[in-house]
């Protein structure tokens, strides 16, 4: 029975709610019992509170159709996988990765290399969480906080501590963030996501402009020396059309004091944070209402007991990472180490190998290096710590032709989230569509001479996961109609980059049929070749054209690339699967 | 969660970030889809043909569920939040979604 009246409630509130029943720690204990238990234990009016405090742990309920499914990432502080520990998550990806659907391209168990650094599986079953937790564990690696409203896996740059171009290893201060803040009480229950990047090198691999808080390396000169340290920037973030950089607080601290200075902030956030509306509760929210002077005084006032010293003189003109302009955009390729051996990046197309690969990649690891592996912010690997006398050889392996250290520029350039595939809040398909993009590029259009880099970046939805307001291309996820018949769609953003001055992605053509977007590429990279000034970068070439201009570039087209996603596959229960509607979704795995 | 008074109690949430509307713990509604909208408040088309990108809130008006939508209209491009759109009624405690293809008009307050 309804009544006549109108009720009104604004929901995202409901996860407060439920964050204040259970959260955190004591989230493992329930979920432990639930996979002892059985999915079907899960109370149905209990679910959505549970699915959402699992994140905490790692869990992430795949989308509508996948029931009784789990995307489960493992969260490895700076992209550093130790040792042995590669071979792990090749060994679990194997053993628990796999459901009721076959990707066309990656087949039946994959690891997703994230751009925050971390490991990504599907298709983890509830019953299996416990084993995969131990075996995690015994081998150093952990899913703790790698999702949920709270310190999330710290970034920087992979290569810390390695680094010939480094101004200070920051990873035994990472590796002192993560000790600290991960199971910590009163830092496990935030407003929201907490992302933290810290950064020792000068290349601004550690993308803290685009993170909640971020550590870039600094001078100050403290009593007569120049001392090497960190600036501390607050509020970045690129999700929910709402992109911004985080903002210069003028505070500078010692790297002894980065704990102090980060759960200083972290508590800040926690205790002034918006928990009424979920949709404006990102701390760079709170940096544009109080700007980031107010910031700083209440950091001073409230949150640390000593001193602030303002900022330092920093290093951000020398940022390479992610510009569009000159060389080191990334770590891919072969880079010397400051101990005399080298770190070889090798290139991930959209972040996803099989696991059978990954074993592959781990024992080409121990044979060529330490075994030590690490995880670039752009879905790439690194093998560190090779030798040059055996390096020629490792260059020569056969896993190495798929994963390059010299790639196609259209395959160096790909990034991607993870889509309708599994994820509930994007709006298209995306990895494998991305993977078809690339290589229809990679056969098809040639880059102006010179031109040795080009970003694309693919995100379903506003979320940004694929961080495509700092590419050269973004394209995220849209609809549109298509004689007469909606179609999944991207809008074209051109020129975003970081470095030392900045800029998001201007949104130039909006609702792109998806079938016409590599024509749009090849037709705007004809007119950049045509039409740029000598050496003049992408990026550069986007700045002196207005947004008319640029969308008379990207000219939409037809051509032999066919897509074979453009119908609604938010409507299917998988993509890829023969009978994909919602109604042959299979049921729930079975308990064990 | 809207509880409503009476014999029956109605759970509605929006769930996943803004991406699905739940309706007693399933989810009914889901973002990505095309719209059509007699809405003059939000643009100028006689028809706006909306991308449903995100769900704001969720309530009800005596047994209809209307959302609040971020969405994006693709006849003109203008984009911003909708008024109260109808998506689909409960009917003895089972949730019936409108045809998707059918115009939707915002509630007049």
């Amino acid at each position: 029975m309804w009544s006549e009246g109108v009720y009104r409630d604004t929901m995202p509130t409901d996860v407060e709610n439920w964050k204040s029943e259970v959260y955190g720690n004591e989230i493992r204990d329930h979920l432990f019992r639930f996979a002892e238990e059985g999915f079907d234990s899960i109370p149905d009016d209990e679910r959505d509170a549970w699915f959402e405090r699992f994140k905490w742990w790692g869990l992430y309920h795949q989308r509508n159709g996948q029931e009784g499914y789990f995307m489960m990432r493992i969260g490895t502080p700076n992209g550093v996988l130790e040792p042995g520990q590669l071979r792990v998550v090749g060994e679990i990806a194997d053993e628990y990765a796999r459901g009721p659907g076959t990707n066309p391209i990656f087949g039946d168990a994959y690891a997703d290399f994230t751009t925050r650094q971390s490991i990504q599986l599907h298709w983890i079953e509830l019953s299996d969480v416990p084993a995969i937790f131990e075996k995690l564990e015994a081998n150093g690696l952990s899913t703790q906080q790698a999702c949920g409203d709270s310190w999330r896996n710290i970034v920087g740059n992979p290569v810390a501590g390695k680094d010939g171009q480094e101004v200070i290893d920051a990873w035994p201060v990472i590796r002192e963030l993560n000790e600290t803040f991960k199971g910590d009480d009163d830092h496990s229950n935030l407003p929201r996501k907490w992302k933290v990047s810290v950064t020792g090198s000068a290349d601004g691999s550690g993308q803290g402009d685009i993170n909640d808080l971020a550590f870039e390396p600094a001078y100050k000169e403290v009593e007569g020396e120049d001392v090497v340290g960190f600036n501390v920037r607050v509020g970045g973030g690129l999700a929910r059309n709402e992109p911004r950089f985080a903002r210069d607080i003028d505070v500078w601290v010692p790297p002894e004091r980065v704990s102090d200075v980060a759960g200083g902030l972290s508590a800040l956030f926690r205790d002034n944070g918006d928990r009424e509306d979920r949709y404006n509760a990102r701390i760079k929210f709170l940096v544009d209402e109080w700007g980031p002077e107010q910031v700083r005084e209440t950091l001073q006032a409230e949150y640390v007991d000593f001193e602030l010293e303002t900022a330092g003189r920093d290093v951000r003109e020398e940022y390479t990472y992610n510009t569009g302009e000159g060389e080191r955009n990334d770590l891919v390729g072969v880079h010397d180490q400051k101990d005399g051996t080298n770190f070889v990046g090798l290139n991930v197309l959209v972040g996803r190998m099989g696991a059978a690969d990954v074993l592959d990649l781990a024992d080409l690891a121990d044979e060529y290096g330490s075994g030590e592996v690490r995880l670039s912010q752009r879905q790439n690997v690194i093998v560190t710590d090779v030798p040059d006398d055996v390096l020629d050889d490792f260059l020569a392996e056969p896993l190495l032709e798929h994963y390059s250290p010299d790639p196609s520029p259209f395959m160096r350039g790909s990034v991607a989230c993870t889509g309708t595939e599994f994820c509930s809040l994007s709006i298209v398909e995306t990895k494998n569509r991305q993977v078809r993009f690339a290589r229809w590029l990679k056969e098809n259009v040639e880059l102006p001479e010179g031109v040795e880099e080009f970003h694309i970046h693919l995100s379903g939805c506003t979320a940004s996961c694929a961080q495509p307001q700092i590419a050269d291309v973004s394209l995220r996820g849209m609809k549109t109609r298509k004689d007469g018949e909606p179609v999944e769609a991207l809008d074209v953003g051109l020129g975003g980059g970081l470095g030392d001055d900045p800029g998001f992605a201007r949104w130039v053509t909006q609702r792109v049929p998806a079938d016409e977007i590599p024509g749009a590429i090849a037709n705007l990279i004809g007119s950049f070749a045509a039409e740029r000034e000598e050496g003049e970068s992408f990026r550069a070439f986007v700045a002196r054209h207005d947004d008319e201009e640029l969308d008379a570039f990207v000219d939409p087209e037809e051509t032999d690339y066919e897509d074979p996603m453009m119908h609604n596959t938010k409507r299917t229960w998988y993509p890829y699967a023969e009978d994909d509607g919602l109604d042959d979704a299979p049921p729930a795995p079975a308990d064990d | 969660m809207a509880a409503q008074p009476g014999s029956v109690t109605t759970r509605l949430r929006v769930l996943d970030d803004g991406a699905w509307i739940s309706v007693d713990d399933h989810r009914e509604v889901r973002v990505s889809e095309l719209w059509r909208l007699d809405a003059p408040d939000f643009c100028g088309c006689d028809l706006a043909d909306l991308v449903v990108e995100n769900f704001q809130e969720v309530g009800v008006d005596g047994s209809r569920v209307e959302v609040r939508v971020y969405g994006q209209c693709i006849e003109c491009g203008a984009s911003g939040i909708t008024g109260w759109l109808p998506v689909g009624r409960v009917r003895a405690d089972e949730f019936v979604e409108l045809d998707r293809s059918c115009v939707r008009r915002e509630r007049r307050e």
